[in-house]
């Protein structure tokens, strides 16, 4: 029963690090989910998502490594969203274990109150400190609408990856 | 059990973040420390801006060197996006505009809307309004004081008067329009004299980021001489943008007709660039020219400005001529023409007159009068657009469908009883009795029995054939030395069956002997008219018209290309067929209605010391007749060729004073050089 669970539980990670790499490959391909210049940014609400399923230890794994997938896809210095991902996904599973109830709206709360720290951190380090002019502009209207774009998957990821921690859940009890 | 694993996960995930961490940090490290120098150069540097410094147009100069179009040193007000402090935009036009008043000079402003309040939008400018309301995004029905209560939010004017916020409102509008940036800096004014521009850099201290910028000014030395074949320049438009693509801005200016917009590619020079170097504070700290600006070529037009001249000043002076002195009905209502003179040999167009003209100089102030004077329509390129029915200057045609075809000979009569009874029904008339004429006397007595019958019996095919081969009814394909590209000119028409069908009518047998005589659907352009006459001159050779002898480089040191006279057809037929057409032709010009007519000049052919070829016509038109006039000259050695209209000129002879004042000019007052002359010659 353990090696089983151990097995079943392997191959679901190896599973969710591949799709993450798949939203890697998808968020970093030009155009493509991209409406009127904004693109959604996919990994963020779906290690949230893992995170709230999963719990604080593999959120947390899986969360650094979707940080350092972004890391590879940005222009920013690399560790910086491996660290903020793998304290938020630990922070997450822990406060879902703790503190928050696991349901959909929570999973927006959550995911949204992360991609907005994550955009408006980057936007702070990036162009907020340099005060270049107009820099509010890009703000509004380039990271303000792909976090509300990024929370439209929300709802996606929660059900995906309820459905298969159910699964995997199910496998290993059979 | 369940503590240790606790444990080893929490150790694990503590490890991860310190090796994260660890990554970070010595990415942080390399910064800093390693690569440190090299990214406070970088700092220390700051941006970098590429600029485009403006190339000089090309000069428009005529056949021998004298200036059509040239630059003159001018200066212009511009902003600089690189020097302008951020939010001192609307102090510093305020301040530019009350120096600029003080001077008497304008400055670039096209908002469509009144200067002071009540605010309300100018008229006859619909369009530039409905770009504004697209702007603002409001709708159609908004009025002008919500447009400037909008403008006035935008640009933060709410602490200005609403004379100064117009003012600047104007201006902001404009920058946003021209693309204003680091990299297209903004022309605020243009051509200001030397005194406003010395005013404005003494005040430089207070007026960061506008400069004075020396640049060349389009001037046009004579702008009344040729104005439709020189053309004009003018602030480029966004759909023209779009079209030109590559290599252009908002703040260019570009070819708006003519040869300004014919040969704007070679015209236009290749712009250089400049690298403006910002620190971090924003400001600059070094300005290098990267890439000289290239100038555009010189056009050495076909034109002989004198030669130009002189017909334009002919056409004017016998239309009013003919106002003054002509009986009501009789060419009285006389008001517009064209003449072309084209070189025989090469196909060169040495005179492209229209009347009424314009100054290129003052263009755009005259503009709204000229557009809205629809009558006279002096924007009108009358020589290359207008078209006319030819009348009687066509029976040279028909005349040589009947020789080649073999239907006449020169001594075939043609009797003329005044009326043709081919068809019994349609008693077509002619002016007088000439009783058996052959081709010769019929062409010096414009007999209309005689082409009535010649016509007819060569058939409508043959005439539109041998017509065609003379250069009616095609397009005359004005070369300017840019491969396929031509100067616009009009096709014309020619009477066909086929033209007649298109649009639903039935081709009657008289229309044949009407299209014979050159009336009809027969309509043809000056240029066209002038082309056919050097074609019979050249008997049946046709070269193709060229408005452009060659292009140079700006200097004129360096010819890029040169105009080749170019065949378009030769009739193959024998060219003594020509011989009855050129001596009907002689015989007009020597004792026919060549003859009769002296005009404002007072001169005719009769007496002309050189041998002259011509044919008058006599349109008929829904009001007046039109007067068509060809002419060539010296019959033995042909070298110019002309052709005059005039409208409601009542008689083709009332364009003889043109056309010989013309070969005056050519003959007997011809400069001395053919030769281009390079820059700093003096000319001849």
């Amino acid at each position: 029963m353990k090696n089983n669970r151990r097995f079943i539980e392997t191959i679901k990670y190896c599973c969710y690090a591949l799709f993450l790499t798949g939203l890697y490959v998808i968020q970093t391909t030009p155009h493509f989910l991209e409406i009127s210049g904004v693109k959604p940014g996919l990994i963020v609400p779906a290690v949230i998502c893992i995170a709230m399923y999963e719990g604080e230890f593999a959120g947390g794994l899986l969360g650094a490594y979707g940080g350092m997938l972004c890391d590879l896809g940005s222009y920013t210095i690399f560790g910086f969203h491996a660290i903020l991902l793998l304290i938020l996904a630990t922070a997450t599973g822990l406060g879902i274990i703790y503190f928050i109830k696991n349901n959909r709206l929570n999973a927006i709360f959550l995911c949204g109150g992360a991609l907005a720290l994550l955009n408006f951190l980057n936007y702070f380090f990036y162009f907020g400190i340099w005060d270049y002019e107009n820099a509010w502009m890009l703000l509004v209207t380039s990271y303000l609408p792909a976090v509300l774009c990024s929370i439209l998957f929300v709802p996606l990821f929660y059900w995906l990856f309820g459905w298969s921690n159910q699964y995997f859940e199910s496998k290993v009890k059979e | 059990m369940k503590f240790s694993m606790l444990k080893t996960r929490t150790i694990l995930l503590v490890a991860i973040f310190l090796a994260i961490m660890v990554a970070f940090g010595v990415r942080l490290m390399q910064m800093q420390i390693v690569d440190g120098e090299e990214y406070l150069s970088q700092i220390s540097q700051g941006t970098q801006k590429t600029q485009r410094v403006k190339a000089a147009r090309g000069e428009i100069v005529d056949r021998y060197g004298r200036p059509f179009a040239v630059n003159q040193v001018g200066f212009n007000v511009v902003l600089d996006r690189a020097f302008l402090a951020a939010g001192s935009e609307n102090e510093i036009i305020l301040r530019l505009t009350d120096l600029l008043t003080q001077s008497g000079e304008s400055w670039i402003d096209n908002l469509p809307i009144t200067q002071s309040e009540p605010f309300t939008f100018l008229e006859d400018r619909d369009e530039d309004v409905a770009k504004l309301k697209k702007y603002v995004n409001v709708n159609e029905y908004a009025t002008a004081d919500y447009v400037m209560h909008w403008l006035i939010e935008e640009y933060g004017l709410e602490e200005y008067t609403s004379e100064e916020a117009r003012i600047l409102a104007g201006v902001r509008y404009e920058m946003v329009q021209k693309d204003f940036s680091y990299i297209t800096p903004y022309v605020f004014a243009t051509d200001i004299s030397i005194e406003t521009a010395t005013k404005i850099k003494e005040h430089s201290y207070e007026l960061l980021g506008a400069d004075i910028e020396q640049t060349t000014v389009r001037e046009y030395p004579t702008g009344t001489i040729a104005p439709h074949v020189i053309g004009i320049t003018g602030p480029i438009y966004e759909n023209e943008l779009a079209q030109l693509g590559e290599g252009y801005n908002l703040d260019d200016t570009v070819g708006k007709s003519g040869i300004e917009l014919g040969l704007e590619s070679e015209l236009r020079g290749t712009d250089g660039t400049r690298e403006i170097f910002i620190n971090s504070s924003g400001e600059v700290v070094d300005v290098i020219e990267t890439k000289s600006p290239e100038p555009g070529n010189t056009v050495v037009t076909t034109i002989d400005k004198n030669l130009q001249s002189i017909a334009q000043e002919a056409l004017q002076l016998q239309i009013e001529y003919l106002q003054t002195y002509a009986e009501a009905g009789k060419g009285k209502e006389a008001f517009a023409g064209a003449a072309v003179a084209i070189d025989v040999k090469t196909g060169e167009i040495l005179v492209a007159a229209s009347y009424p003209g314009y100054d290129l100089n003052t263009y755009y102030d005259d503009y709204s009068t000229l557009a809205a004077d629809t009558v006279n329509n002096a924007l009108y390129n009358r020589a290359f657009q207008g078209t006319y029915t030819p009348g009687s200057i066509f029976k040279p045609a028909t005349a040589l469908a009947g020789l080649a075809t073999g239907v006449i000979d020169a001594n075939s009569t043609v009797y003329c009883g005044q009326v043709y009874t081919r068809f019994p029904d349609y008693p077509a008339r002619c002016l007088s009795m000439h009783r058996d004429i052959n081709v010769v006397r019929a062409l010096q007595e414009s007999c209309n029995i005689f082409f009535y019958d010649v016509g007819y019996r060569a058939g409508i095919e043959n005439i539109d054939k041998y017509a065609m081969a003379l250069g009616l009814g095609v397009n005359p394909n004005i070369d300017i030395l840019m491969g396929d590209q031509s100067f616009y000119s009009a096709t014309g028409t020619l009477s066909s069956p086929e033209l007649s069908a298109s649009r639903g009518e039935i081709w009657n047998p008289g229309d044949v002997i009407q299209s014979a005589i050159g009336q009809f659907d027969n309509k043809f352009s000056p240029i066209q008219l002038a082309s056919y006459c050097a074609t019979i001159a050249n008997r049946g050779t046709r070269m193709r018209p060229t408005l452009v002898r060659s292009i140079e480089s700006y200097d004129m040191s360096q010819t890029i290309r040169e105009h080749e006279p170019t065949v378009v057809s030769q009739l193959e037929e024998d060219p003594s067929v020509f011989d009855p057409i050129i001596q009907g032709m002689v015989n007009c010009a020597r004792i026919g209605s060549g003859s009769y007519y002296s005009g404002y000049l007072g001169k005719t052919f009769a007496d002309y010391e050189i041998d002259v070829a011509c044919k008058t016509g006599t349109p008929e038109t829904a009001q007046f007749p039109n007067s068509t006039f060809i002419a060539d000259a010296p019959v033995d050695d042909p070298q110019i060729a002309v052709a005059v209209g005039i409208e409601k000129g009542w008689h083709g002879y009332t364009g003889i004073p043109v056309a010989r004042a013309i070969f005056d000019g050519y003959f007997y007052s011809q400069v001395s050089s053919e030769t281009p002359q390079q820059s700093g010659q003096l000319l001849p």
